[in-house]
């Protein structure tokens, strides 16, 4: 059987809001439904991929963007915003289908635009946090 | 095809948001959906036009994004409350942005649209 | 068939227009015959709190459902006794919204 597809916008950082926990959440819930869940990190919410992440009274993102993408998540965050803020480190590499980034967690690949746009016309239906 | 709306509720350049959203709608027709934005609330002040912001303030300018999804067929609508607020007439905006009362971007939303994006 | 339009709200009431804008794209999606099933979570709970402002106010009917996150809910200092006794508060909000969304909604629309 075809499994329903969910994209996810997230487009705030994570801790100053708390719309990346909500984000997380329901993308956990529909990980456990069986759906297909595909997460794009938009604007701020590109921080969300930091590597060592050490909250003392929050949840970890990072931590649980690894956790949903054990789970079978398709994280990627956009290279522009990324780029912005630091993350990349070098041209795209056509092998690792990524931009390199010793700054961010593994599961995140940072990428273009044109992958969420991808998701958005593929995904039966799309969530956006952190937009507002 | 797919319906996308993509809802702009943030003033542009104080904030990323509107050319995020803008960036987002461009794409999304570029690829072959039929893309509508909608101006909301704060969202409306995106509407005025002779932005100058390349020459001002060193930014991109969320005027010439407008223009370019006119161009390629996408629509832009306004909230007739939220400029009716803001103190803004259809002379100060963008040419070929609509301008819909609310109940009218209601049923566009519930009877024609597949998908919502906010900014 | 009836269409089934599903909204999630993390928002309060009076942050911005956008309350404002849920509120009457429910009431419009309600005149035409169509359900609405509405979840709160985060600060979406004060949505559900008794005498809100006039039109911020939600009224579950035959065809609004409205469903609060109990654990957002708690968190805030808002107990099930503090809602609309048409309100529901749940557990495990997250699972519902999403099969809500996935299976029996139309239109997903998150704020």
């Amino acid at each position: 059987m075809v499994k329903k597809k969910l994209a996810i916008m997230l487009f705030s950082g994570p801790y100053g809001k708390q719309d990346a926990d909500y984000m997380s959440r329901i993308a956990e819930s529909a990980l456990q439904k069986g759906y297909e869940v595909k997460i794009f990190l938009y604007g701020d919410g590109v921080h969300a991929q930091m590597n060592c992440q050490n909250p003392k009274s929050f949840l970890n993102i990072g931590e649980y963007l690894t956790k949903l993408a054990d789970m079978g998540a398709e994280i990627k965050s956009c290279a522009r915003c990324s780029g912005a803020r630091g993350y990349t480190e070098g041209e795209f590499d056509e092998a690792l289908d990524r931009y390199p980034s010793s700054k961010a967690v593994d599961a995140v690949k940072i990428h273009t635009l044109y992958s969420f746009i991808d998701m958005i016309k593929d995904c039966d239906k799309i969530m956006t946090f952190g937009g507002v | 095809m797919v319906n996308l709306v993509v809802e702009i509720t943030h003033p542009p350049y104080g904030h990323e948001n509107t050319f995020a959203g803008l960036y987002v709608a461009l794409t999304s027709l570029a690829k072959g959906m039929n893309v509508t934005v909608i101006l909301h609330g704060d969202g409306v002040y995106t509407a005025l036009k002779g932005q100058s912001p390349e020459k001002k303030i060193n930014v991109l300018s969320t005027e010439a994004q407008i223009q370019d999804i006119l161009a390629i067929g996408g629509k832009v609508i306004a909230y007739r409350d939220a400029l009716i607020h803001r103190g803004i007439v259809k002379e100060e905006m963008i040419e070929g942005i609509e301008i819909y009362d609310s109940p009218e971007i209601y049923d566009m939303m519930l009877e024609s649209t597949d998908k919502v994006i906010v900014f | 068939m009836k269409e089934n339009i599903c909204i999630l709200i993390t928002k309060p009431p009076h942050t911005s227009e956008g309350g404002k804008r849920v509120c009457g794209i429910t009431r419009r999606a309600r005149d035409k015959g169509m359900n609405v099933t509405i979840f709160l979570i985060g600060d979406g709970v004060l949505f559900a709190k008794r005498n809100l402002e006039g039109n911020m106010v939600i009224t579950p009917d035959d065809f609004i459902s409205i469903k609060a996150g109990m654990n957002d809910m708690l968190a805030r200092g808002i107990t099930p006794e503090m809602l609309d006794y048409r309100i529901e508060a749940v557990d495990d909000i997250e699972g519902k919204f999403v099969e809500d969304a996935m299976e029996n909604s139309r239109l997903v629309f998150t704020w």
